[in-house]
């Protein structure tokens, strides 16, 4: 059974508007005007326990709400949510043991004290057995190398150093899911890396399901088999990070620095009249974009070594960013050209 | 973990447990930040002294205020500023909930295996309403030695009941207005005036028009929770039946105004962002 499903889960917001005039709230007392804001319409997805998972979109896309309903913050306006079986805004307090949630813009240590403070209220919150929380305390503080840190108060630590122990807070009751809404925001690349092996690290060890918001495509390369892109509220994506590389990053891009550039121009030349080839050239420097479904790479390249004499060539395929940010301004339809066969796709 | 089972008396025991934590943490935040705890508590100790310089003022020029004596009205003010204090040093909860919402710490509480009440109420502190509250108890056992009152056990107990009535029906009203506020925005700064209104408690209500009197007794009843359990104290005859309405009150103002929150809870989470 999987621990996480989600199945036709709508949410729409209720915002009061203020009437205008002098009586304007007087009046709004007895007919309020309600505007309707949808966040999230007809999602649908399951999750299986030990899962990596990644959840991403631009911002206001929705991915918030989701969270915010998975951990029973939100209510569903429409669909059926169940995690580890149960209906998460139903029973919070059920809900709160198989959870851990960290909030990478809201803090749930205590600001002025050290941060063993926070981790005694939460031993004694949950109820954890002394025995369990000194083995999980001195376990995660290893592996988190915040064992200094205990002692600090929370406010003199930094922003790397304090996301490492909220991640340790939110891991102090041993939840079945972990669910990190973006964790690795404003760090630095030591910061964001340590944090990325440990959450590794408890995924595959403890087999800790994990759900991660992100706008960082470095998380998910490290850290999740599976992808969910959402949009205006829509899921557009389901499947693997390799999936979109593969069958989206139609791209490819050719660098070649020679002396004399304009004969490799006339030798390009031969390929155009395909859709998506140009070449632009920059003093000593040609580079020839293409797309390598349409043109063949050893053929293309064969061709250009036999005529021209670069000093150096390069190849690049697509920025996976540059393509993450074509599927959130164009859709996922205008990137996808071949309908997908195998696992993942387009929903 | 799976979520432990507890009986209503473990319930209990475990949030009192856990209350004596949110102390402890205040407390160790108080000692973080010693110099702005003295300036708070020397502050809450002139706010007082300056109090009890206008009250000797005033009650000296005035022996009598609508048939009670000097020392009767020196009690009935020193248990309602004990109750107002109480209340801000350990309930003051509705006037720090907006912060939690605005801060979406809210959102933590509610990820948490406690009420998200309870979890605000024991962030919200103010050390102020301990010195307020010393003061206070300083005023009505003053009060009190000079008045021939009979203690008995049972006098004692219903001081506690009154204080703790009292606290409780601040909290109610005041809860009330920071949850109605989850569908009325604007109404979110009535709290204050409305806090005020409780100053008025700390005097004889006869000395008031009538509609302040049955503001302050039936629709907003700070003073049964003040006013009137002095009064039965110092005229058990007269004010009998406030030894048990006010407890009463009490409970049932807590019940239906933990009820109203439970609702707009889930206001929050079906309609807010």
């Amino acid at each position: 059974m999987p621990i996480i499903e989600v199945d036709h889960v709508n949410k729409v917001f209720k915002t009061s508007v203020r009437r205008e005039g002098r009586f304007g709230t007087f009046i709004s007392l007895f007919s309020p005007v309600t505007r309707q804001v949808t966040a999230v319409e007809d999602i649908s997805f399951t999750i299986e326990k030990g899962e990596s998972v990644a959840y991403l979109g631009p911002n206001g896309a929705g991915k918030s709400t989701t969270i915010k309903m998975l951990t029973g913050i939100l209510e569903p306006s429409g669909g059926n949510i169940l995690v580890g079986g149960g209906k998460p805004h139903r029973n919070r307090i059920h809900n709160s043991y198989q959870i851990g949630v960290v909030f990478g813009q809201r803090s749930q240590l205590l600001f002025d004290l050290p941060v063993r403070d926070s981790y005694e209220m939460l031993r004694y919150m949950y109820g954890i057995p002394h025995a369990h929380y000194r083995k999980n305390l001195s376990e995660f503080a290893a592996v988190l190398e915040v064992e200094q840190l205990l002692d600090r108060p929370v406010r003199t630590l930094s922003l790397g150093q304090r996301m490492r122990c909220e991640i340790l807070a939110a891991l102090l009751h041993e939840p079945d899911i972990l669910f990190l809404d973006e964790p690795t925001i404003g760090l630095d690349v030591i910061a964001k890396e340590r944090i990325r092996s440990f959450i590794e690290q408890i995924n595959r060890e403890k087999q800790v399901t994990i759900l991660l918001t992100t706008h960082d495509l470095d998380d998910i390369e490290r850290l999740c088999s599976r992808l969910m892109i959402i949009d205006k509220g829509n899921l557009i994506y389901d499947g693997s990070l390799g999936y979109i590389r593969e069958h989206f990053a139609t791209e490819r891009r050719i660098r070649m620095v020679m002396p004399d550039p304009a004969a490799a121009t006339v030798t390009a030349a031969r390929f155009e009249g395909n859709a998506d080839f140009r070449v632009s050239v920059q003093e000593q420097m040609i580079e020839i974009t293409y797309d390598h479904r349409q043109i063949d790479t050893s053929e293309l390249l064969r061709t250009l070594l036999s005529t021209c004499n670069p000093r150096d060539l390069a190849m690049q395929d697509e920025n996976i960013e540059a393509l993450i940010r074509r599927i959130y301004q164009d859709g996922i339809n205008a990137v996808h050209q071949q309908p997908p066969r195998t696992a993942g796709g387009i929903r | 973990m799976i979520a432990p089972k507890r009986n209503a008396l473990q319930q209990l025991v475990y949030l009192l447990g856990l209350y004596r934590i949110y102390l402890k943490i205040y407390f160790r935040t108080l000692i973080e930040y010693r110099t702005d705890t003295w300036v708070a508590l020397i502050g809450g100790l002139c706010a007082q002294a300056s109090t009890l310089t206008f009250l000797t003022v005033i009650f000296q020029r005035i022996p009598r205020l609508a048939g009670w004596s000097y020392y009767e009205l020196v009690f009935i003010f020193g248990l309602a500023a004990t109750g107002r204090a109480l209340n801000q040093a350990f309930l003051n909860v509705p006037y720090s909930l907006n912060g939690y919402i605005r801060s979406g710490m809210l959102d933590v509480f509610m990820i948490r295996p406690v009420g998200p009440l309870f979890q605000a109420t024991g962030m919200s502190q103010e050390i102020n309403g301990v010195g307020s509250a010393l003061t206070g108890m300083v005023i009505l056992i003053y009060a009190a030695s000079h008045l021939e009152l009979h203690w008995t056990f049972a006098k004692g107990i219903y001081v506690a009941v009154a204080l703790i009535s009292s606290m409780i029906i601040q909290l109610a009203v005041l809860l009330a207005i920071v949850v109605s506020a989850f569908w009325i925005l604007e109404i979110r700064s009535i709290i204050y005036p409305v806090g005020w209104l409780y100053d008025f408690t700390r005097y004889p209500l006869q000395i008031f028009t009538p509609f302040i009197r049955g503001l302050l007794t039936y629709i907003i009843p700070f003073a049964l929770g003040s006013f009137y359990p002095a009064a039965f104290l110092l005229r058990p005859h007269l004010y009998s039946w406030a030894g048990l309405v006010v407890p009463f009150v009490a409970i049932l103002l807590f019940i239906l105004t933990y009820n109203l929150w439970l609702f707009g809870l889930r206001r929050y989470s079906s309609a807010s962002g």
